[in-house]
């Protein structure tokens, strides 16, 4: 899936969608988005109920704000901020467990498919772990910088940090969750 | 070790990389050069690593992510906010109500006091006269107003609601 096909880079939408919202603009955007809020909300809150909740909480405020957005961009990073902030208030307030697998995941029926999904479905288990052992923040960033193809910009606004650590907060955090990813017997072998 | 080698917070081909995998080119469709740059080079190996993890796992939770459909979140949006204007309406107008009563205590507790003060023998001719005035045409007026700032709130509540 690419990032044109997930509705993250088109202009032509952009310029469709820049007017105030009403019910038809507001499902529209939704549709567009409801999905990559979610996948986003599930990783960085490791809890899928949550980001169920956090999900609906987010599109609510970004409602009843009525911000004036001057495009689909900007919409979007919008949305992504609110999300962003009630999963760290929910985070603080209730410091849960993170769960590593995602819904429809560990099911039998689902490993017994085939080999590539089982084999899959086990490098998201690992992935899910590797990202319980990072920050919130590095969660956030490095979801919105791989997973979601956003901009350093984007990220900073989204995430509330200066633009010019970005780079930085990134590099590192990357390469943490690199090294959980290749395991104790592999890290570290290039360097 | 060469210098691509150092880990260092970026690297020339870091966005080509991250390209090629969101795209789908990596890794067999993309040049040989880039495959050998990243077998040497850690930012870009850890780009891989990372970015082919991440978008696998976001096309998952695409696939799996349970979220209602946009007609009942808009719905439920415009129930809560309905819902959330009538409590705020509400709150409005017991707080104006609140305010005008405790109004018209105070005043009709100095008009009263006024009277009395009025019948002591020390007072004031023209103060005893402009109190006196004050008690017999300020209680059916302040009546007036009472009765009118209790209705308005009621008014503003229902035209509220309605919407």
């Amino acid at each position: 899936m690419t990032l044109s096909e997930l509705g993250l880079r088109s202009r032509v939408e952009e310029a469709a969608t820049a007017a105030p919202m009403d019910e038809d603009a507001f499902r529209a955007f939704y549709e567009r988005t409801a999905r990559p809020v979610w996948a986003y909300l599930r990783r960085i809150t490791g809890d899928a109920q949550l980001a169920d909740d956090l999900l609906q909480e987010a599109y609510y405020r970004f409602f009843r704000a009525s911000a004036d957005h001057h495009d689909e961009t900007h919409r979007r990073n919008y949305l992504y901020r609110i999300a962003t902030n009630l999963a760290r208030d929910q985070v603080r307030k209730h410091r849960h467990g993170y769960d590593v697998a995602l819904p429809g995941e560990g099911d039998p029926d689902q490993l017994r498919d085939d080999g590539t999904t089982a084999v899959r479905a086990h490098i998201r288990m690992d992935l899910g772990r590797a990202m319980s052992q990072l920050g919130a923040t590095q969660r956030q960033m490095l979801w919105l910088a791989y997973a979601h193809g956003s901009s350093h910009d984007e990220i900073a606004q989204v995430v509330g940090v200066n633009t010019g650590s970005v780079k930085s907060l990134l590099y590192r955090a990357r390469r943490k969750l690199a090294e959980l990813l290749r395991g104790p017997d592999d890290g570290g072998k290039r360097e | 070790m060469t210098e691509e080698n150092v880990s260092k917070p970026d690297c020339v081909r870091e966005i080509e990389t991250f390209d090629a995998i969101s795209s789908g080119a990596w890794p067999d469709a993309c040049d040989d050069s880039l495959r050998a740059h990243v077998a040497t080079c850690t930012n870009c190996s850890d780009v891989v690593e990372v970015a082919t993890a991440l978008i696998d796992d976001r096309d998952a939770a695409l696939r799996h992510a349970p979220v209602p459909p946009s007609g009942v979140v808009w719905w439920r949006m415009q129930m809560r906010a309905r819902n959330e204007a009538t409590q705020s309406a509400r709150r409005t107008v017991v707080a104006v109500q609140a305010a005008v009563f405790a109004a018209v205590l105070v005043i009709a507790l100095a008009i009263l006091g006024g009277a009395w003060w009025n019948k002591l023998p020390h007072i004031d001719e023209i103060a005893a006269s402009g109190l006196l005035a004050a008690a017999q045409w300020g209680v059916p007026l302040l009546l007036a107003i009472a009765i009118w700032l209790t209705l308005a709130p009621v008014a503003v509540w229902l035209a509220v609601t309605k919407d």
